[in-house]
């Protein structure tokens, strides 16, 4: 219940079209893109690892503007409750986003930074996304159960 | 007397049998597998749980609230990424599959 709940809420909408550049994208079945987007693989290839996400897969993830990096996943919303689990609670969501938000300017700042050569800045940004990517590779071993909101 | 010997014998293998045969049959089936524990299901199965949760999203797509709409979308991936490199901000993207059975196949 993501556009009923978390992305109503005044604030989220405030913080959403402030500082980023919305899309909903309609995961069609295998998870086709039109367009080449190498920061969405993790989230295409856990997606695709879990039978029960055909039926029901929800998340919002941040990437950067070319596409490659993997900045922020709040977690996911899926049955058989169809309550707002894991991430998805206000403030976490929120706290999510902006996070997404901060990974971007350092990797802007990486990206400038002329004392680093190109090697150093891949391992850099490789480091920036670290946590996020290791949080989406959660969902290939999940299982499918109720989880307490 | 040999007769009905022969006849309690008989019997006795039978039920013997029948319970070996019992036992087989319970040790195989094993015992009831909890939902959360159960093996992969396919898409039909998936949508028809679905089918059966619907009661229960439509009661909250009711009161649900239309805030979201006011969110600037972009029209599709490629334009946001586009729209991104001009104003230099991340892309914020809400995955979501397409849901059976609804108006709107973005809700979620």
């Amino acid at each position: 219940m993501l556009k009923s709940s978390l992305l109503s809420d005044e604030k989220n909408i405030e913080t959403i079209n402030r500082d980023f550049v919305p899309v909903n994208f309609l995961i069609e079945k295998g998870f086709p893109l039109d367009v080449p987007v190498p920061a969405l693989t993790p989230v295409r290839e856990a997606f695709l690892s879990q039978p029960d996400f055909r039926g029901f897969f929800a998340t919002v993830v941040v990437i950067d503007p070319t596409g490659t990096l993997l900045l922020a996943y709040t977690g996911r919303s899926y049955p058989p409750n169809y309550k707002p689990t894991g991430c998805y609670r206000d403030g976490r969501f929120l706290t999510n986003i902006q996070r997404g938000l901060e990974r971007f300017r350092k990797a802007q700042a990486i990206q400038a930074d002329s004392k680093l050569s190109a090697e150093q800045k891949d391992a850099q940004l490789a480091e920036l996304q670290k946590d996020v990517r290791a949080s989406v590779g959660v969902l290939k071993t999940l299982k499918m159960e109720i989880e307490t909101p | 007397m040999g007769r009905h010997v022969r006849l309690l014998f008989s019997l006795a293998i039978l039920l013997s049998l029948l319970a070996c045969g019992m036992w087989v049959w319970r040790a195989r089936s094993g015992p009831p597998v909890p939902v959360d524990d159960a093996p992969e299901r396919s898409l039909e199965e998936i949508e028809a749980s679905e089918s059966a949760s619907q009661a229960f999203q439509e009661g909250l797509a009711h009161e649900a609230d239309e805030n979201w709409k006011k969110i600037h979308w972009s029209s599709s991936l490629d334009a946001a990424l586009k729209t991104a490199r001009d104003v230099s901000k991340p892309v914020l993207i809400l995955l979501s599959v397409r849901e059976i059975g609804t108006q709107d196949p973005g809700r979620c």
